[in-house]
């Protein structure tokens, strides 16, 4: 069986799919760069889909983590943009590889493209509960957290 | 409306996001009607999701069964064409319950919805495995095609 780390889609399918343009689009590009996930066969640019997709797990978990330790406004919302912008993308990811099958990219079967599949749908469920845990850590700060003014403020003063 | 675990989407912004021609919305709305998941609510009327998948997934089991049973391509056809449009539809389930995730400002209400969206994403596996089932069919076709009847002696 090929490894699934093998699975690549053309990466301007993917930019296009999940609407990047300008500076977001080179931004992006960046990050992918940084995690290894672009790869040339010469002519064209693929996006390595299993490093990629891990590669923006680890940095939400990380995210995540350093989000459940603190009390700052911003990095709570930092926390709940950076999981509901991965919450859409998943989406993207997902209609785009649904689309890719029967794979012609990669040569694989659709026994192994459904490991492939698994695996972006338990990170979905993964970024659904980061979601969760961080608009519950936000409404906890914003609503239930005393203060002085009504505006959220970002230090431990404010509590 | 709201039941432990469904999820309802508008047939009207379902079926624009599907592209559903007149044709396709009528068949698809007899599909709903069928598996008893149109609910109406101030003038809308809407899926319930819960009573679609529960419809969706005997039927593709039936499929599949007939179409081993028979061996018949035809039936293979129309099993693995179901399955993929019913993985898009999926996915635009899924889309719009992120959506609907993301716009959940009622602190009671962040825990159900997630579940909600884990439900789905486990009905969408379950629906990805009709796919591989099919697949593995068309292989076993292919390897013992029975398309043509074997018994000359009739």
């Amino acid at each position: 069986m090929k490894n699934i780390l093998d699975y690549r889609i053309p990466l301007n399918d993917y930019l296009k799919a999940v609407g990047l343009t300008g500076d977001k689009r080179r931004s992006r590009r960046k990050v992918m760069k940084g995690f290894g996930s672009i790869i040339s066969d010469g002519n064209k640019q693929y996006l390595s889909l299993t490093k990629y997709t891990s590669g923006r797990m680890e940095h939400l978990d990380r995210v995540g983590k350093n989000a459940r330790t603190s009390d700052d406004f911003y990095v709570l919302e930092f926390y709940s943009n950076t999981s509901r912008d991965m919450l859409f993308e998943w989406i993207f990811l997902t209609k785009l590889f649904i689309d890719s099958i029967p794979d012609s990219q990669n040569s694989l079967s659709i026994a192994d493209c459904q490991q492939v599949f698994d695996k972006i749908l338990e990170q979905h469920i993964a970024i659904s509960r980061h979601n969760a845990s961080a608009n519950k850590l936000l409404f906890k700060l914003v609503y239930l957290t005393p203060r002085e003014s009504g505006s959220p403020k970002n230090t431990k003063a404010d509590k | 409306m709201k039941d432990e675990g469904d999820f309802h989407v508008s047939v009207e912004q379902h079926f624009e996001a599907l592209s559903l021609n007149d044709n396709q919305r009528s068949a698809a709305m007899d599909i709903l009607a069928d598996a008893d998941a149109l609910e109406d609510k101030n003038g809308d009327t809407y899926i319930s999701v819960r009573a679609y998948t529960d419809y969706i997934l005997p039927r593709l089991d039936q499929l599949a069964s007939s179409a081993r049973e028979f061996q018949s391509l035809d039936d293979l056809r129309n099993y693995e064409a179901l399955t993929r449009g019913f993985l898009h539809e999926w996915a635009i389930i899924i889309g719009n319950s992120s959506h609907h995730i993301a716009k959940e400002h009622r602190f009671e209400s962040i825990d159900e919805t997630a579940k909600t969206l884990e439900r789905l994403i486990g009905d969408m596996r379950n629906i990805f495995e009709h796919l591989t089932e099919a697949d593995r069919l068309f292989i076993e076709f292919g390897r013992a095609p029975k398309d043509s009847p074997t018994d000359s002696n009739t």
